[in-house]
């Protein structure tokens, strides 16, 4: 299948990444080129196979609900890109006063 | 003690000398310091070396163990830990921008289980951003050059820890290996590396790329050195749900390199393409292991031509959910100045990430987006499937696989840098045992006539860790060592 830039376009909103002009023509090329190799797994008679999203032997893990110690404000803080009065700041994602 | 010595020795070595009192750990630190100094910027194997902090960590080292109170007969020996493995109060950047200055608030259990005996961290090594690549040159800190020949690559992505070893600027390494991580960069460098069993160590505080295939495993000068180190961060984990509760029986006290009536197979499939040296000299070990006593049996692996379509399906569906973490909101990088929660968010992915970690979740998003899902991520998964049972036929009938860890030696820088789908081949020989999630390890068997380290692969039954490394230690004791000249 050929990726072309509309496909990239797309994608890459999904993917929250801006592409300049330049970066969606290269990565159309190279996508177009990979995804025509891993096409080769169409030749692989997969019907009755049942897909292995994992090794196996996976299972839920409990703990107890126990009180433990948790990352201070002051850790949050430091690393945060932007933090004030105890809270991370963000640009304001609600229109109004 | 001359320093050249302290440089050479094994893990077991560094710990009699400090135990018998001949050696202080601030001796070996600072050896291993002094090479960094002056080959450091050269290789650039590491991304944060804080030369203070080694030292007074083996100063405090020194005083435990005066006390009669050392932490284990291990305290005080260096390691090189790759840097995407969170290490306390020690920025853990994954060779990225957009952790650049990240300062984990937590260890990973892997390196915490060093630093409960006494493991020194000597520095967080250089690899391809977000573990993504094969040679080191998808740094946000720079290429890292092949100790052997500095126009070469040292593989990757934990081609730091690899070069940093074979180097001599740290006695082993901590790495880890999604589609071959540390096997590829132990043969391009010359060095033992072994990825475990799934399961077999914690990935708690490992940062993520793609979490049904990522492993942390160790680097070493030789077979016990990483046997050693591997033992040490083994181990049930209750903060990791896919940590799995078995018995570590491969400390090197149980590797003997005894390979008397063991089976060992050789599947043809691995060695197409390779190249004549390298398929020479491994076809020579067999024989001699099979004179040792190794029963030798030919075996088919016949999926193998669909591993790296499979595994980059898969890893790149993972990476694409992985890293969507990353959004200039939490920590790590933001981008300055913006006004808008979406441009936040774009704008800070856009210029933290670099163009291969790009391709790769573009990638990773097309194949689960709404259309293409059944085709890509399903059917991969279903290859996935054939590919494991492929393994566990084969481990009905022998205990061990031997192949080429790579099927040329280490390429040149630049090589291969505009050709994404080329160096996705170059782990051809690696991803299976990913995506079977069975242990692998790459032993050196001696150099190519350019002068470039040649690796034999050796993979094993779930959690038999114990089988390979036997085999390791026993082609180890029938090759020459290799050493670079620094």
């Amino acid at each position: 299948m050929k990726i072309d830039k509309d496909v990239i376009t797309r994608v890459a909103v999904l993917a929250r990444i801006d592409l300049t002009d330049d970066e969606k023509m290269e990565f159309s090329e190279q996508l177009s080129g990979i995804i025509g190799y891993v096409e080769k797994i169409n030749e692989l008679d997969t019907e009755k196979i049942i897909p292995s999203d994992h090794i196996g032997g996976v299972k839920n893990v409990l703990r107890n609900d126990t009180v433990g110690s948790t990352i201070g404000e002051g850790v949050l803080e430091r690393m945060a890109p932007e933090f004030e009065n105890g809270h991370i700041v963000v640009p304001r994602i609600i229109e109004g006063s | 003690m001359p320093e050249q010595n302290i440089l050479n020795y094994s893990l077991s070595e560094l710990s009699d000398m400090l135990e018998n009192k001949g050696i202080s750990a601030v001796e070996i630190s600072s050896a291993y310091l002094g090479m960094f100094r002056n080959h450091g910027g050269k290789i650039n194997c590491y991304i944060t070396v804080n030369e203070d902090m080694v030292i007074a960590d083996a100063r405090k080292s020194d005083e435990r163990r005066s006390a009669g109170n050392a932490l284990s007969r291990y305290d005080g020996i260096p390691i090189a830990v790759k840097d995407n493995i969170c290490t306390q109060g020690v920025r853990t950047t994954c060779a990225s921008r957009i952790l650049e200055n990240f300062i984990p608030p937590y260890d990973a259990t892997s390196y915490a289980k060093l630093k409960a005996a006494g493991f020194i961290l000597f520095g967080k090594t250089n690899m391809d951003e977000f573990a993504m690549g094969s040679s080191t040159e998808n740094s946000y800190f720079g290429v890292v050059k092949n100790p052997y020949n500095t126009g070469k690559v040292p593989g990757g992505s934990s081609g730091g820890s690899a070069a940093a070893v074979s180097a001599r600027m740290a006695p082993a390494a901590l790495g880890s290996d999604t589609g071959g991580s540390i096997r590829q960069p132990a043969a391009f460098c010359g060095v033992t590396g072994i990825k475990p069993t799934y399961g077999r160590v914690s990935r708690y505080g490992l940062v993520a790329f793609a979490s049904s295939l990522d492993q942390i495993g160790s680097f070493g000068k030789n077979v016990a050195d990483a046997a050693l180190l591997l033992s040490a961060v083994s181990g049930y984990d209750e903060k990791d749900s896919t940590s799995v509760d078995r018995e570590i029986d491969f400390a090197p006290e149980h590797i003997t390199g005894d390979i008397k009536g063991m089976k060992i197979g050789i599947p043809d499939e691995y060695f197409i393409g390779c190249s004549g040296e390298i398929t020479a000299k491994i076809g020579e070990k067999v024989e001699l292991l099979r004179k040792g006593g190794a029963d030798i049996r030919k075996i088919s692996l016949k999926y193998i031509d669909y591993a790296v379509p499979v595994y980059y399906l898969i890893a790149t569906a993972e990476a694409s959910s992985n890293l969507a973490r990353y959004d200039g909101v939490r920590y790590g990088y933001r981008s300055p100045g913006v006004s808008g929660i979406d441009t936040l968010y774009n704008r800070t992915r856009s210029e933290g990430f670099g163009k291969e970690v790009k391709r790769r979740i573009i990638l990773g998003t097309f194949s689960l987006s709404s259309g293409y899902y059944d085709a890509y991520y399903l059917k991969a998964l279903k290859g996935r499937t054939l590919i494991i049972e492929d393994f566990v036929n084969a481990f009905r009938e022998v205990d061990a696989i031997i192949t080429p860890t790579t099927t040329a030696t280490a390429f040149g820088i630049g090589e291969m840098s505009g050709n994404p789908l080329q160096m996705y081949m170059s782990d051809i020989l690696t991803i299976s045992a990913n995506l079977a999630g069975i242990p692998g390890i790459s032993v050196p068997i001696g150099l190519d006539s350019s002068g470039m380290p040649m690796g034999l692969q050796i993979m094993g039954n779930h959690f038999n860790e114990r089988a390979i490394l036997n085999v390791g230690s026993a082609v180890e004791k029938i090759c020459d060592p290799v050493k670079p000249e620094m």
